[in-house]
């Protein structure tokens, strides 16, 4: 145990945290906006798995890493196209067409990838992003290894939150979205098109899971593994709720559970006792809990999971 | 003296499927003058008004403003031509501040910064103009109906709206509020704004209107000016014959209560936002009498009948006793087992499961439908609904039928008949005529005063004066989730009733 | 879950016109996918639609497909009715599947023989209900969505199975990780395929399923609090209780169908044993509109396709996951189809009509 409470260990895991928790961040932030307008992306898990899949494939195939994140974003806006032409205009339940959205995502990653690039033992890769160190900032001790020699994406998921929460704060687009996932009637009764501010929320959401998606396999790996997501998005979703609807607290949460499975991970390094099944199941079990401790008492939007029919009273 | 009408109807027609809620409807609103409509619930008011409020697009018929067509496609757009309409239910943001609700509104761009300050200066202007006093910084939820409302109006006026829709105004309010509501209003036509006001209250449309249209089932009945109008006349275009009310109060006078059935002693219990709505109330009710209840929505009536009914929990050690044995209200099956009938303000979503046929709604709140061995009995149950339904004159293609097809009054006379087919102890019910037509609220009272009759003990929570007045023998007031008086209906006015339910206690008003 | 309502009632004809037709557009739209990477879209739809019916062999593979697929399905129509969502078959079946298996290789069932199989069942549902009822506890105590914890408790029970078979359940004498050969297996029906008692015991499960929602009170309970959950406080039906109940119960089904997968398929403990069943049983029940006889084809179809989908990899180099986006693609176009053409289409208007002026 004394060798977990030093410098050495801590910088590096606190660092580590912060690089994990940045496609959490995206996924969670973006939701936060989309459940704000009253529609919860349980398809998250789903469009990150594709877009870390296209978002390799193009910088593979370019060799532009910049590219590939692009790709990334914009399948995660175009999964959510679709989604939303069936959970908002066709009012059908978000969580049966999320779940069914997921679930084509697992067979149709799979299904590309193979097809693809075949069942190899040695995995097609790509350079990682790069690191870029703030000047002056990186150079501060701990601190600067811990928050400034990052990836841009990382940078960006930070810069990403705050703009949210300064949108939602202070505009009055941010003020309508939030009247359109607590009251879409009174919403669209103040002028408000409240199915366009859904597609709105909901494709952002999208375009910010797919970053996030992009990170996942050109951020830290270079690579694309079969259901890499691995349940981020679920995780995202717990985040949401753990935040409040705040994007800031959602960038701490995020940095904590990425914190976690950065912990995890070294751990099992390490050699602990335990048995690595419990440091794989670790996050899960954390976000578990915390939805059931920080959970508690929340006051969600208030429509939030609703179809909104316009001429329904 | 032909001036040009601020809004014209020509030939509105709608139909929803096979019902047609609006037939060839023409009207026409001038600046300066209060155009009332008249007509029972169901009538299509509301229907005409949302098409005018581009909430729903008419199959036929021309929308003109000052002389000019118009198409208004979504309140969007009524709103830029200058309408606005205060809904029944408030279309506000209950988490946002008066000022917030309408930073929402306007032309500015989307991701302009909200300027709160700015709209702030423009309401207090406009309130000073208007004469509205209103709390501009809490959250609106926070706020009482009747400030509520004001904001609507605010809201409004803000965005410029020159022909202003009150939906109902009054059906929420107390007597007291709904005075200073109509010098509102006197104040906007002073101002040469065009009002159209909704209702289905005779006094109060002679009272603030210039001009009358009469709606009966969708079609215009009748247009008189309110000077050439009398009570006689109006009724006759809303019934199309002479009908009179039964005497109900008659009954009323009729034998005397029993012994206690149901008592609720320092019951306390929270809203669904777990506000403490219902703050210690102490409650007897006898076999054989008809407890009134009065109150301005949202003071605690709804928590206290839901306590006693069993399908609300009573807090900080509050006790619900039936004849005497105290029963614990976390649990609803206890109360359905000691037989406490229980017609529900919602019909359609708390007395029924709107997608279920009749006749599995029929065994709704029964710990003991018909069985055979481990299975309902189908069969007996159609057989039992069928028969209710008759007696009860429920019209319904039959047993089959979704309860969400059925119209409101029909409806309602299945839960009732459903709630008195166990011959209750205690029947207790909110707001019972609600949305119902005239035959329909009759045919309910009827009901209530024969279970009274029939020796139950009946609660009844009303906010329809006339109601509370004719079928009480007392009328507790609630304000604030308290108590505040206990009066006999022949002993008190609707006045007194009114104060008190303001929170002004019964004795000081005298 | 409203999409399900709108499902629910009008003329079988026009229902199964939208399922046919949803089934024919996905299939097009993955033969797109197909061609697109150079696959002949013929070649692997015969293997994966065609091949399964071929013979008496392929058609008892299937049905040890279909029960765990089946009995997942029955028990995600459960929690259904009630608008709840049980995403969490995996995980319940992990749990029913280490049930069966602390039974199965313990000294009881070395002396009981077969016998034990009845025992490891129970336990195995009782896994399987407790797993569930986490999720179901939480929801009710804690208000959390079980859509987000079911999920969550999936990534933990396949971790606690993998812990298993490497540690305390591990047979020590190979060097794979699985657990030891259950004492006996569950009796085959036909002798030359491996179609066992489990298929009598997925259709005695619709015949409960049905029985239950149909015709007993609990069943009307359940059906009240998916039709509004108001109606059901003033009916005197527990939310609470109800919704732990059901939860519990789709757990002991999912538990079952992880009690014959082990002990009639695998017959030992080891990883990857709960496949995709968790969510193909959602699909299954999805796709049956948590009509009995529906989920019950539903599960024929998927359990073909899953056996077509294997042969399909071998022969074609497909992934047999491609399954995954036709199940998703069927769904979704049938949720379409509904709203398009369904009954609910036109129930639009007949709300409005419901005046509460």
């Amino acid at each position: 145990m004394d060798q977990i409470f030093t410098a050495a260990f801590l910088v590096p895991l606190l660092a580590a945290g912060v690089r994990m928790g940045a496609p959490l961040i995206f996924g969670s932030v973006g939701d936060v906006l989309s459940e704000k307008t009253g529609v919860m992306n349980i398809a998250l898990e789903g469009e990150m798995l594709i877009a870390a899949l296209l978002a390799f494939m193009a910088a593979y195939s370019s060799g532009s890493l910049l590219l590939g994140v692009l790709v990334g974003g914009f399948t995660g806006l175009l999964s959510a196209l679709v989604i939303a032409f069936w959970g908002i205009s066709r009012r059908q339940d978000q969580s049966v067409v999320g779940i069914m959205f997921n679930i084509f995502a697992l067979g149709f990653t799979n299904f590309l990838y193979r097809a693809t690039f075949g069942v190899r033992t040695e995995r097609a890769s790509v350079a990682t992003l790069e690191t870029i160190r703030i000047p002056v900032l990186a150079d501060i001790p701990y601190i600067g290894e811990i928050f400034f020699q990052h990836n841009i994406l990382v940078y960006l998921a930070f810069i990403g939150a705050v703009a949210v929460w300064f949108v939602m704060k202070y505009t009055k687009f941010g003020l309508q979205a939030a009247a359109a996932g607590e009251n879409p009637k009174a919403a669209a009764a103040a002028g408000i098109n409240v199915v366009r501010l859904r597609y709105i929320g909901y494709m952002f959401s999208g375009f910010m899971a797919g970053i996030g998606g992009a990170f996942l396999s050109l951020g830290n790996v270079g690579t694309f593994t079969e259901n890499m997501s691995s349940g981020r998005g679920f995780i995202c979703l717990a985040i949401t709720i753990l935040s409040r609807w705040n994007p800031l607290f959602a960038v701490l949460a995020a940095f904590l559970f990425g914190t976690v499975e950065a912990l995890q991970l070294r751990l099992q390094a390490m050699g602990a006792d335990l048995p690595y099944q419990f440091f794989v199941a670790l996050p899960y079990i954390v976000t578990l809990i915390s939805l059931v401790i920080f959970g508690r008492n929340i006051r969600a939007p208030k429509d939030l999971g609703n179809a909104y029919d316009k001429e329904s009273r | 003296m032909e001036r040009t009408p601020l809004l014209e109807l020509k030939g509105i027609t709608k139909t929803f499927g096979d019902f047609t809620a609006n037939d060839n409807i023409n009207l026409k609103v001038y600046r300066g003058e209060v155009h009332a409509v008249l007509g029972e619930n169901g009538a299509g008011k509301s229907t005409l008004m949302n098409i005018i409020y581009g909430i729903y697009k008419p199959d036929r018929g021309e929308i003109s403003l000052s002389g000019q067509s118009v198409k208004i496609q979504s309140p969007r757009d009524a709103l830029r031509h200058g309408i606005g309409m205060v809904h029944q239910h408030f279309m506000l943001v209950g988490m946002y501040s008066a000022i917030e609700n309408i930073c929402l509104m306007g032309e500015e761009k989307a991701l302009s910064l909200t300027n709160k300050k700015k709209t702030e200066e423009k309401l207090i202007e406009l309130k000073k103009q208007y004469g509205i006093e209103v709390d501009l910084h809490s959250p609106v939820e926070q706020l009482s109906i009747g400030m509520q409302q004001k904001v609507e109006i605010l809201k409004l006026l803000y965005t410029g709206a020159d022909v202003l829709i009150f939906d109902e105004p009054t059906a929420v309010l107390p007597p007291q509020e709904c005075d200073a509501l109509f010098d509102v209003i006197k104040n906007l036509v002073r101002q040469d704004k065009g009002v159209i006001f909704i209702s289905h209250k005779l006094e109060e449309v002679l009272y603030i209107s210039n001009y009358i249209t009469v709606l009966t089932r969708g079609q215009i009945t009748g247009q008189i000016r309110t000077q050439e109008a009398d009570k006689e006349t109006i009724v006759r275009m809303m019934v199309g014959e002479d009908m009179l009310p039964p005497d109900f109060a008659a009954r009323r006078a009729v034998g005397t209560p029993g012994p206690v059935v149901l008592e609720g002693e320092g019951l306390y219990a929270r809203d669904d936002r777990h506000v403490y709505t219902l703050q210690g109330v102490d409650i007897q009710i006898h076999a054989g009498e008809i407890v009134g209840v009065a109150g301005v929505e949202g003071n605690g009536q709804v928590e206290l009948a839901e306590v006693l009914a069993g399908v609300r929990k009573a807090r900080k050690g509050g006790r619900v006793k039936i004849d005497g044995q105290e029963v614990s209200t976390k649990n609803a099956s206890a109360f359905i087992e000691n037989n406490i009938a229980y017609v529900p303000a919602d019909r359609n979503y708390v007395g029924s499961v709107p997608d279920f046929p009749l006749y599995e709604n029929w065994i709704l709140r029964n710990n003991h439908p018909p069985m055979k061995g481990p299975f309902l009995d189908y069969g007996k149950i159609r057989e039992e609904a069928q028969k209710a339904m008759k007696s009860f004159d429920v019209r319904a293609r039959g047993v089959e039928e979704r309860s969400a097809n059925l119209s409101g009054g029909n409806l309602q006379k299945f839960i009732l008949a459903r709630a008195l087919g166990k011959h209750p102890r205690v029947l207790i019910c909110e707001y019972p005529t609600r949305g119902l037509d005239i035959k329909a609220t009759w045919f309910v009272r009827d009901r209530i005063l024969r279970a009274r009759e029939a020796g139950m003990g009946v609660l009844m929570i009303s906010g329809d004066f006339e109601e509370l007045f004719s079928l009480s023998d007392r009328i507790v007031v609630l304000y604030g989730g308290r108590i505040v008086g206990e009066v006999r209906p022949e002993e008190t006015t609707v006045r007194k009733v009114g104060m008190m339910m303001m929170g002004v206690s019964g004795h000081e008003s005298n | 879950m409203k999409a399900i309502d709108s499902m629910h009632s009008g003329a079988l004809l026009r229902r199964i016109g939208i399922v046919l037709l949803s089934v024919l557009a996905a299939l097009t739209l993955g033969a797109v996918f197909l061609i697109i990477l150079d696959v002949n879209p013929f070649t692997a739809y015969y293997y994966l639609l065609v091949r399964p019916f071929s013979s008496l062999n392929s058609i008892g593979e299937m049905t040890i497909k279909m029960v765990p697929i089946l009995i997942v399905g029955i028990g995600v129509s459960f929690t259904f009715q009630t608008k709840l969502s049980n995403l969490g078959g995996e995980g319940q079946i992990c749990l029913g599947a280490i049930g069966m298996t602390l039974v199965g290789t313990s000294s009881f069932a070395e002396a009981a023989g077969g016998w034990y199989i009845p025992v490891g069942m129970l336990v195995a549902a009782l896994f399987g209900a407790l797993w569930a009822g986490i999720a179901g506890f939480f929801k009710t105590r804690f208000k959390a969505s079980e859509i987000i914890t079911t999920l969550l408790l999936n990534y933990i029970a396949v971790q606690l199975l993998s812990w298993c078979v490497y540690y305390p359940l591990r047979d020590t004498a190979g060097n794979i990780p699985q657990s030891a050969a259950v004492a006996a297996t569950l009796p085959r029906l036909i002798s030359g395929s491996r179609m066992n008692v489990g298929l009598i015991i997925a259709l005695a499960c619709v015949v409960v399923y049905w029985v239950v929602m149909k015709r007993t009170k609990f069943g009307y309970r359940l059906r009240v609090l998916g039709g509004s959950i108001k109606a059901a406080t003033f009916g005197g039906i527990s939310k609470r209780k109800y919704y732990l109940i059901v939860m519990m119960i789709s757990g002991a089904f999912a538990g079952l169908a992880g009690s014959i997968e082990l002990a009639g398929t695998q017959t030992r403990l080891l990883e990857g044993l709960a496949g995709s069943y968790g969510f193909d049983g959602v699909v299954a029940s999805l796709l049956g509109m948590m009509n009995p006889l529906g989920v019950l084809l539903s599960s024929v179809l998927l359990g073909a396709l899953s056996i077509g989908a294997e042969t399909m990899q071998v022969r074609t180099g497909v992934s047999s996951l491609f399954l995954n986006v036709l199940e998703a693609l069927i769904v979704l176009f049938i949720l379409l189809g509904f709203s398009f053409f369904g009954d609910g289409s036109r129930k639009k208007n007949k709300k409005g009509k419901e005046s509460e002026e």
